[in-house]
């Protein structure tokens, strides 16, 4: 929390994060836990949790275990790490920019709360980007999660998104408009890209039997979908030109500020699903799925799953259940 | 450290996002009665704690059954630190138990594992102090593996956040000065064949690479303590495989049984694989 007479730098804060702060930002406003609930209750929020990752040191021996807590977060919150710091690169800058107008819809009157740790200069700076980038309605909450959590409020596992992470992914159930049936009653046109693997890779080691997993549990997960008799399923064939060019310049589909769209829109599809694994360890990971409508840009649905074990198993599992899930609706 | 293997767990576990959201009846009786009266933490999280505990024992140890050792083995810590970086930790152990040696963990630390002491026939068992790094509220374990091969747990919740990513101190370059300088202080007069307590005091910055130089931006590489070796007169007293969860410049007291006079000495290897040598007398010289 803010020390008294701590004033606000003329730009971003580079020094160190924890260091005082002051009480105020200018151009958007400070909140506490009861606003920060107020909003959430609302629903209309954005809310940012802009928190460091954990690195595995590469140092670290190899048998040495790297099990990090999964992050917590307010419920709906994304993960946006690195864009707190006081310089951002031209890369994360963008993608901050548009990862903001995607949660938004281009719409700079949604609230937005920004937030990361008691003491943690990030937010303040994240917040003062936010209302750079000419949001109207930018809240900054300076307590942060500690400040969450010991009033007693809810949190949520969240995995991290954006260059930054190096690791893209959301949890957040986002407003959930189902698309599943048009108005014209015939099945949506669903194109569902490969899963991609993000977190910690668990070494070279890894890579072709996550290479291979990510392949076959790519076919269930359409096969499964293919089943639910919710969507018609398109070949992807006919874009893979298109995807293979897009995976040599995105390090993720699922979180490449819309190209997934381009691709759908190829295929002719009415909404395209992307799929990804986060693996914090061998052991934790989940599964978070969205669905993009095409025309709109919107995602419609989103949803993560926990899972224990990086094994074909616990995969073939996971795809199932999320797909029975999706189903429930 | 390669003893230990971790993460072969074929468990399908499901669960909605709810993160942790684990079968609480099923977490809700802590296994080893190892966890002490709950320190201001509210039962969810109790619970959430305990399903973390048995995911570490199960990931560090496997299926070997842990039981509870709190009647004998003593796990202290400060409540709550004042620097989260500097935690001070004390283990003992009470009793004539053959002990072989004693794993401290860390829960919530991305590492968990602190270290692994391992007594050799000179080394004394009963008294440990080290200062760690926490990274959030944590239960703090200690796990005495006996001479017979069980292990034992006893706990301790500490109230500490933010040490794993803490700046290491003033400046990188002052940290580095007089790397792997060594002192040793003797905490009682020598008496052959009577326990002794040694204060080791080693100079390292022990970077754990999650440290964030504030001025270039970039995380300081991590660059730590691997072991620590200590043996008498060419016996082993005590061997030590650490992480990144030891402090910076690490201080560690050990019991040691001199059987006569002769030389305590202290092998420091770290991640670079410099290792750093002292030799001491014991009795220390006069003066």
């Amino acid at each position: 929390m803010g020390a008294e007479g701590v004033a606000e730098p003329e730009g971003y804060w580079e020094g160190d994060v924890d260091a005082p702060m002051p009480s105020t930002l200018h151009g958007g406003r400070v909140i506490h836990v009861e606003e920060v609930e107020a909003l959430l209750r609302q629903g209309k929020a954005v809310f940012i949790d802009v928190s460091n990752t954990p690195r595995r040191p590469a140092e670290l021996a190899p048998g040495a275990p790297w099990l990090p807590l999964p992050h917590r977060a307010l419920p709906d919150a994304l993960w946006l790490p690195g864009v707190g710091v006081g310089a951002l690169t031209q890369e994360v800058d963008d993608y901050y920019r548009g990862r903001l107008q995607r949660a938004t819809a281009r719409n700079v009157d949604v609230p937005l709360v920004v937030y990361c740790h008691e003491n943690c200069w990030l937010s303040w700076n994240a917040a003062k980007r936010a209302i750079g980038y000419g949001y109207r309605r930018v809240f900054w909450f300076p307590d942060g999660i500690e400040g969450w959590t010991h009033a007693g409020q809810q949190t949520k596992v969240a995995a991290p998104q954006g260059p930054a992470a190096r690791t893209p992914v959301a949890e957040t159930p986002a407003p959930n408009t189902d698309g599943t049936t048009r108005s014209d009653g015939r099945l949506p046109a669903l194109a569902v890209l490969d899963l991609e693997l993000t977190g910690d890779l668990g070494g070279p080691e890894f890579a072709a039997e996550h290479a291979e997993r990510l392949k076959t549990e790519s076919t269930r997960l359409r096969q499964d979908l293919e089943g639910t008799g919710l969507y018609r399923i398109l070949d992807n064939s006919a874009a893979q030109g298109m995807i293979d060019t897009l995976k040599s310049q995105q390090s993720y589909l699922h979180d490449c500020n819309g190209c997934d769209l381009d691709v759908g829109r190829s295929l002719h599809a009415d909404q395209v699903m992307v799929a990804w694994v986060d693996r914090v360890s061998g052991l934790i990971l989940s599964l978070t799925y969205e669905i993009h409508e095409v025309q709109t840009g919107q995602i419609t649905a989103r949803k993560s799953f926990d899972f224990r074990g990086d094994n074909n198993n616990a995969w073939n599992h996971a795809i199932d259940y999320m797909v029975r899930d999706l189903t429930k609706k | 450290m390669g003893v230990i293997r971790a993460l072969s767990i074929p468990v399908v576990l499901l669960t909605l996002s709810a993160g942790w959201g684990w079968n609480s009846a099923r977490a809700a009786g802590l296994q080893n009665g190892a966890t002490p009266d709950s320190v201001g933490s509210p039962d969810g999280e109790e619970t959430e704690r305990a399903e973390r505990w048995k995911e570490l024992q199960h990931a560090l140890f496997g299926d070997r059954q842990i039981q509870d050792g709190s009647a004998w083995l003593g796990i202290d810590a400060p409540a709550r630190a004042l620097d989260a970086a500097l935690v001070p930790v004390s283990l003992t152990v009470k009793g004539d138990r053959a002990i072989k040696g004693i794993y401290l963990v860390i829960d919530n630390n991305p590492g968990p594992l602190a270290g692994h002491f391992i007594f050799g026939p000179q080394g004394d068992p009963h008294s440990l102090k080290l200062r760690v790094r926490v990274n959030a509220y944590t239960y703090v374990h200690a796990v005495a593996e006996t001479r017979d091969n069980q292990l034992f747990s006893a706990a301790r919740f500490v109230k500490a956040a933010g040490g794993c990513s803490a700046p290491a101190g003033a400046d990188e370059q002052q940290a580095l000065q007089d790397i792997g300088h060594i002192k040793v202080r003797l905490m009682q007069p020598f008496a052959a064949g009577k326990p002794m307590e040694a204060q080791l005091m080693i100079r390292h910055p022990n970077f754990n690479g999650m440290q964030m130089n504030q001025a270039t931006r970039l995380y300081t590489p991590a660059m730590f303590i691997r072991t620590i070796d200590v043996s008498y007169n060419g016996a082993p007293v005590m061997h030590l495989d650490s992480d990144i969860s030891l402090s910076s410049d690490p201080v560690i007291s050990f019991g040691f049984i001199p059987p006569q006079k002769g030389q305590l000495k202290v092998l420091v290897r770290d991640t670079k694989d410099s290792t750093f040598g002292q030799s001491f007398d014991v009795p220390a010289p006069a003066g």
